[in-house]
């Protein structure tokens, strides 16, 4: 059946209120998936012209944002990450969870060493060290870092077992320790592992 | 509480998906634990570090750029969706509700595939070309680990073998994607001048509608074209729990030679 001229002015209506202020926070999460500002952009309009074409398929009063996500974790995985994906075979089974905590209990002299490791990190580099992590971990990761998702709420996002969820959130934490903690190495912030 | 029990807990905690009695157990032990709470507190500065200084400053023209191309893309659907376009939809399929299409045309053969394993229906749509054109974006079919994955699963959901080879089309690659929140599988083939794409998908997933039928024009055996719409060709056949939809980018090619499943002819 077609939509009367009113129903369809209804829709936009609620999905320009619902939606779309939710551009931002989609937008953000768009670029460390895609890793590109074009990308990006992209991503985020392909995913909300097929959120309008849903819409009725979206109950009111259920979690718009996660709904939002929903979508374009599944576009993005569809149809962009094929082109530039790296290989899943980082071994992360070596880097214990504690590994930032010790280097820096060792090496460093302050009684808040990570405090001032990390005043002296700037944004790109946490980003550069996000953007770094296998895709995998890298959306997990970004889903609840950022954008502060609960488990159960990535899990339906990005359609994983609740178990995939915790352990890929794991694993790209203890990659990213490491990172840290290289960088940090790297530019003098702290001195190098002691042997 | 031990320092094992209460490091294990230490992510759960960060993200407040612990319970509230470990939540408790776990207190108590950080406030008579040096160690752990020297752990806890790291784990929680690396994350407020990360939070902090993965906040996005709002890109406020890239924002309104994509504002700007997003209503325009509504105002499309909206006056498709006035003009009545949806009437004709028989299938819950993209390139059929993207498309203006101006007419459907149905033909229900019986001759295609006589002998079982295909129910066949067999339609010509003309449909817009950019969502089901075999050439579009040819490199999302370039996964070679994708494509065994997806050979696989059509193979295990509905007991299909996909034709490497057929009457000259040879097969480059599949993906999966989800088309009008159906999760579809796509193969791509191609003979080097034409090409076609082949989506599987479950049959639970289509419905024929009454409009579908009411819209039914048969001609005999013969293709219908639509050039205004760039139409590709589609030839639509169910095999037991699958859609199969053949869609070629030239207009002359004779799908109906051409088999992608393995002994399904
Ligand atoms: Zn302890």
């Amino acid at each position: 059946m077609a939509d009367t001229n009113s129903n369809i002015a209804r829709k936009r209506q609620a999905f320009e209120k619902e939606a779309l202020p939710h551009m931002d926070a989609l937008y953000r999460t768009a670029l460390r998936m895609t890793k590109n500002v074009g990308d990006a952009e992209d991503l985020v309009q392909e995913a909300l012209v097929k959120a309008y074409r849903f819409w009725d398929k979206f109950e009111t009063g259920s979690n718009c944002r996660a709904w939002l996500f929903k979508i374009m974790t599944n576009v993005f995985i569809n149809e962009y990450r094929s082109k530039s994906r790296s290989p899943m075979s980082v071994n992360v089974d070596d880097i214990d969870d504690n590994y930032l905590y010790g280097q820096l209990a060792a090496n460093s002299d302050g009684d808040n060493p990570e405090k001032e490791l990390f005043a002296k990190m700037l944004d790109d580099d946490v980003k550069k060290a996000i953007d770094e992590l296998p895709e995998d971990f890298r959306i997990v990761v970004v889903l609840s870092f950022i954008e502060g998702f609960s488990y159960q709420e990535i899990a339906e996002i990005a359609d994983l077992q609740l178990g995939t969820v915790k352990s890929r959130l794991h694993r790209g934490r203890k990659l990213l320790q490491k990172e840290l903690l290289e960088y940090a190495i790297r530019n003098g912030f702290i001195k190098g592992p002691q042997k | 509480m031990n320092c094992q029990e209460a490091l294990d807990l230490l992510y759960e905690i960060i993200d407040k998906e612990a319970s509230e009695i470990d939540t408790q157990e776990v207190k108590r032990h950080l406030d008579h634990c040096q160690d752990c709470f020297g752990r806890y507190q790291l784990h929680g500065a690396i994350q407020s570090l990360l939070k902090e200084k993965l906040k996005v400053e709002t890109d406020i023209p890239a924002i309104e750029r994509m504002r700007g191309n997003i209503l325009s893309k509504l105002d499309e659907i909206d006056a498709q969706r006035e003009s009545g376009g949806p009437k004709t939809i028989p299938f819950r399929m993209p390139a059929v509700a993207l498309a203006a299409v101006a007419a459907l045309v149905l033909l229900v053969g019986t001759g295609f595939f006589a002998n079982g394993l295909y129910k066949h229906y067999t339609e010509y749509i003309p449909i817009e070309r950019a969502h089901w054109a075999a050439s579009e974006n040819i490199d999302i079919f370039k996964d070679s680990d994708k494509t065994a994955r997806m050979i696989t699963a059509v193979s295990t959901d509905f007991g299909l073998t996909m034709n490497p080879d057929h009457n000259g089309l040879k097969l480059v690659g599949g993906t999966s994607r989800e088309i009008r929140g159906m999760q579809v599988s796509q193969f791509y083939y191609s003979n080097g001048e034409y090409s076609a794409s082949v989506f599987v998908i479950p049959a639970s997933e289509i419905t024929f509608s009454d409009d579908l039928i009411k819209t039914k024009v048969t001609i005999d055996g013969h293709c219908f074209y639509d050039h205004n719409c760039r139409g590709c060709r589609l030839l639509y056949t169910i095999n037991g729990d699958a859609v199969i939809i053949t869609a070629s980018t030239d207009r002359n090619y004779e799908l109906t030679k051409f088999n992608p499943i393995i002994g399904a002819i």
